[in-house]
């Protein structure tokens, strides 16, 4: 989009507003920012590899499990201070991302989307079963978080990098690299593109988004054990959150984790046996009448408007 | 380990191969006529298996009489699946990505739908308890039933694909829709009846699954992720790989089981798919293509 002088002042008002709210808004408003942050986090990090790329991922949950035991981990094992337990586990997750991204980069299509969805069956059972690391199935207890703003910040901080990445990306070689392997990945390749080295690359640092957000998630519940730190239904949100905003753009996620954690939050969370269907229903709904999103949406009527206004 | 277990567990292994053939034989199936998975074979399982054990329980059905209604269901799911949303996707590079993410997204109303039918609860089948012992290994009655319905419906697709018109009108479009498009055949229908029945393959799977394992709402990822498996393992568009291929995972299955634990059996599907994938990217059986 644009920087015109109107989307400036937007963007100022945004940040300011995000910097106040812990002095002025309650408990509960904060931790429903809180949980919006992590979402709108996630969306940024499954739009890197599935917006850009072709590369659908069904497994982005499972980083953000590896992030939740590395806090657990490392805050109660070894006592680490949350911050640096958090970054440690993005770093833990890009670790793991890049031998697994080396080994199923090369499947395309349905066979990465299947493999991902098989590798958070192996997390899944690996969390279960490997007690001496994981404690199984009870799960690890952690110290009280106590403060929610630090946190609150850390979450803000996560989606400002997300954005700012995200934007120099979309501007980038590398972005435009990118978006040629979502077109046409052999033509890329023939035009001279390192395709295995860019798709690397997006995979790579899409895996430590989740990745912070599941470790800030697990010091805030204080607790993780593999169903909270695998839980399949954020997978349908956050790719709902994408889809829903404009996958393949630099707003498009914010957009939608936004205005979804509200609607979930007026409206679902009434329903909240039904969660699973809506967001499936939601999926299915807007991939049928609206599978662009919202963002190039407004973009197009933005660009009609302005050329209405040229011709006047 | 005595070569007596080694041979039992052998048996159990071929047993729990013939369902997974089954779940995958339908997979295979959708892949080689519209080059798509769907991402709710499994809930479409689970589904199945719940509807069996309902019957049973409810209405004292006998699981083999309630086979039908499942297929039925599973048939009914697939078709709308196809008719009302993946014929509709515009068919451009996107098309494989949106196919994905739909089913994707059929796949939880599914899991959520099964929830709230049936509860959140592991279930099973205790049809026919007890085994019949042969030559000093035992045959659990369940295992084998499932598995000789199993053999039977796959004969029967088999004969299907190979001798009736429509059956050949699927292997037609599977090779070249172009041709088959030329020849007359009507490629949207014959599209929305090998989604049909991909989803009815399923069903048959799950109902018989069901008398051998408890199940529950969620694990269907886990069965989406085996019959894909199967598939790869044995190789895309070939009917005796993914006989073979079923055998090696039932096998690789009850073997972990044994030896390690039931919980790390539930990850062998991934690791041989990537192992198969990464050495022998055709399947074991497969045919080269680009």
């Amino acid at each position: 989009m644009m920087a015109t002088p109107r989307m400036r002042a937007l963007a100022a008002a945004a940040i300011l507003l995000a910097i106040a709210v812990p002095f002025v808004g309650s408990d509960y408003l904060i931790g429903l920012l809180f949980t919006t942050f992590l979402f709108v986090g996630m969306a940024y990090g499954w739009n890197l590899i599935s917006g850009y790329t072709a590369y659908v991922s069904f497994g982005q949950i499972s980083f953000f499990g590896i992030g939740a035991y590395a806090v657990a981990i490392l805050v109660s094992k070894l006592s680490w201070a949350w911050p640096f337990a958090v970054l440690a586990g993005a770093g833990a997750a890009a670790l793991i991302a890049a031998p697994l991204g080396w080994a199923m980069l090369r499947l395309r299509g349905p066979y990465f989307a299947l493999g991902m969805l098989g590798f958070v069956q192996v997390l899944y059972m690996l969390a279960s079963s490997w007690s001496s690391l994981t404690k199984g199935g009870e799960g690890i207890y952690l110290p009280p978080a106590g403060n929610l703003r630090p946190l609150y910040y850390a979450a803000a901080l996560m989606v400002a990098a997300a954005i700012a990445v995200t934007w120099a990306i979309d501007r980038s070689a590398f972005g435009l690299r990118l978006r040629s392997i979502g077109e046409d990945e052999i033509a890329a390749e023939a035009m001279g593109v390192h395709t295995t080295r860019s798709k690397l690359a997006a995979f790579v640092l899409a895996s430590t988004l989740p990745a912070m957000a599941g470790g800030l998630y697990a010091f805030r519940l204080s607790y993780v054990d593999p169903s909270s730190a695998f839980p399949a239904s954020y997978e349908v949100q956050v790719i709902l959150m994408a889809i829903f905003g404009g996958a393949g753009t630099v707003w498009g996620p914010l957009l939608g984790g936004v205005v979804l954690s509200a609607v979930a939050e007026a409206l679902w969370a009434r329903f909240a046996e039904l969660h699973l269907l809506l967001f499936g229903l939601f999926i299915v709904v807007v991939l049928r009448y609206m599978p662009e999103g919202f963002v190039p949406l407004l973009r197009r009527r933005a660009a009609a408007a302005a050329i209405r206004k040229d011709a006047r | 380990m005595t070569p007596r277990i080694l041979l039992q567990l052998i048996v159990n292994g071929i047993m729990l191969g013939g369902v997974y053939g089954l779940m995958s034989l339908g997979i295979n199936l959708v892949w080689g006529v519209m080059g798509v998975v769907n991402l709710a074979h499994g809930d479409v399982i689970i589904a199945a298996g719940f509807v069996t054990f309902w019957l049973f329980t409810r209405l004292g059905v006998n699981p083999l009489l309630a086979l039908p209604v499942s297929i039925a269901m599973g048939f009914t799911i697939g078709l709308c699946v196809q008719k009302f949303l993946l014929a509709r996707v515009p068919q451009d590079r996107g098309a494989v990505k949106t196919s994905l993410l739909m089913t994707f997204g059929v796949s939880y109303m599914l899991i959520n739908a099964v929830q709230l039918t049936f509860g959140n609860e592991f279930q099973t089948v205790m049809f026919l308890p007890g085994s019949w012992r042969v030559g000093g290994l035992d045959f659990a009655k369940s295992r084998t039933l499932a598995f000789s319905m199993a053999a039977v419906i796959s004969l029967l697709l088999w004969a299907f694909l190979r001798f009736s018109f429509t059956g050949r009108a699927i292997h037609a479009v599977s090779q070249s829709p172009e041709g088959a498009s030329v020849c007359g055949i009507d490629i949207g229908r014959t599209r929305i009846l090998s989604f049909g029945l991909g989803a009815a393959l399923a069903a048959a799977a799950g109902a018989l699954l069901v008398m051998i394992f408890a199940i529950s709402p969620a694990m269907g990822t886990g069965y989406t992720v085996r019959s894909f498996a199967v598939t790869v393992i044995g190789g895309l568009g070939s009917f005796p790989g993914a006989l073979l291929g079923a055998l090696v995972l039932g096998m690789a299955e009850v073997f972990t089981g044994y030896l390690a634990s039931a919980q790390i059996a539930n990850g062998i599907a991934f690791l041989l798919f990537l192992a198969v994938l990464l050495t022998r990217p055709q399947g074991l059986f497969g045919r080269k293509t680009s």
